[in-house]
């Protein structure tokens, strides 16, 4: 890798999602003008960040294992129940923690 | 007085010039303005300390140092995507895994979009410079309190400002907590931080379910997501599962809607 003339480090992917999300935050004020909101294409748009949060989560829960996707449960029904990421975040980790430590 | 009808707000009023009536075309962008968005910001401020410092404890076990650890949160001020960055991080990168990189961000990031449009006809009213500006600052937190406040009669630019802003410190700071906890733990795994950003999509996923609205949707990109996962090396399925997803919703039937509250 290191003879590649083409290799970039962490400054420039820094620089990367930097530029990627700014266009992200001005894209849709910018484009309003010009693109008509149809009804599908906002149903669409609006299904994306649920869409995004299960096709990220479902493959990174199944490849950690079962702690993975227990942490996962415990921390739906700790969002469920208490309302708080915060408690959501310590019910998932501690799944993972105890599981982890009896050797899963 | 129009902005000051929240329950168990008991703060005097920042601003003490009579209101407008509602449905001024005047653009606004005051300090008073400002101010107000800052107070806005409070009640989300457990989670976005939590988060920011869960970013910071895994940007850690990613080797990050807490000088990059703090840049990435103050340049791309995103939690989930920073989240997911840090999960595709290398050493070195090639310009085939930069753009990856960036379609990934642009992908989880693309709810911001609509965000913007959402907001268009509040902030048409200002110059280009101001809204490429403080556009910079836009998060689901700001634009979820700006868009009550408007909802209210409220046109001071300054409130979605203000909270845009205000998050971005409290952001930025709450990292540096994170990464030092982080430096603690000998073995990041033992200790979970691996699975800090899977159980916070939890968290919020749980959070913005929608009960059956939303089975297709997710259904749908959990499993397209998967069986990428399962086909394809690298990240891709990331985005192939949300956009399967979203354009699953974008191809039903209109639904016959109202049905459910």
């Amino acid at each position: 890798m290191s003879t590649d003339p083409l290799v970039f480090g962490l400054w420039t992917a820094l620089a990367v999602m930097t530029l990627a999300t700014y266009l992200c935050r001005i894209a849709g004020f910018a484009m309003m003008a010009h693109v008509p909101m149809t009804p599908r294409v906002r149903r669409g748009l609006e299904a994306l960040p649920g869409a995004i949060i299960a096709a990220t989560l479902v493959p990174s829960a199944v490849k950690a294992g079962w702690p993975g996707v227990l942490a996962v449960i415990a921390a739906i029904a700790a969002k469920r129940i208490l309302k708080q990421d915060i408690f959501a975040l310590m019910a998932g980790l501690a799944v993972v923690m105890v599981l982890r430590r009896l050797g899963f | 007085m129009r902005l000051h009808n929240h329950p168990g707000r008991d703060i005097p009023p920042p601003m003490t010039a009579a209101p407008p009536p509602f449905g001024e075309t005047q653009p606004r962008l005051s300090w008073a303005g400002f101010r107000e968005g800052c107070l806005r910001v409070v009640p989300f401020l457990p989670g976005v300390i939590a988060f920011a410092a869960a970013f910071g404890a895994s940007a850690v076990a990613k080797g990050f140092t807490l000088t990059e650890a703090v840049a990435m949160s103050a340049l791309v001020y995103a939690g989930v995507s920073q989240l997911v960055g840090l999960e595709m991080w290398r050493e070195a990168w090639t310009p085939a895994g930069l753009a990856g990189l960036a379609l990934v961000t642009i992908a989880i990031n693309g709810r911001m979009a609509l965000q913007g449009a959402s907001l268009h006809p509040w902030l048409a009213q200002h110059p280009p410079a101001v809204n490429y500006t403080q556009l910079a600052f836009l998060t689901d937190a700001n634009w979820l309190i700006g868009e009550r406040y408007r909802a209210q009669g409220g046109s001071d630019l300054g409130v979605l400002v203000g909270a845009g802003v205000f998050l971005w410190v409290i952001w930025v700071a709450a990292t540096v907590p994170g990464v030092i906890a982080g430096r603690l733990v000998a073995d990041p795994r033992l200790w979970g931080l691996d699975m800090v950003m899977p159980v916070m999509f939890a968290a919020m996923g749980a959070g913005l379910w929608k009960g059956r609205e939303s089975i297709v949707g997710w259904g749908v990109a959990g499993l397209a997501a998967l069986i990428t996962w399962l086909v394809v090396p690298g990240y891709a399925y990331i985005v192939v599962g949300a956009l399967a997803g979203a354009v699953a919703v974008a191809l039903r039937p209109e639904p016959s809607s109202e049905q459910t509250p």
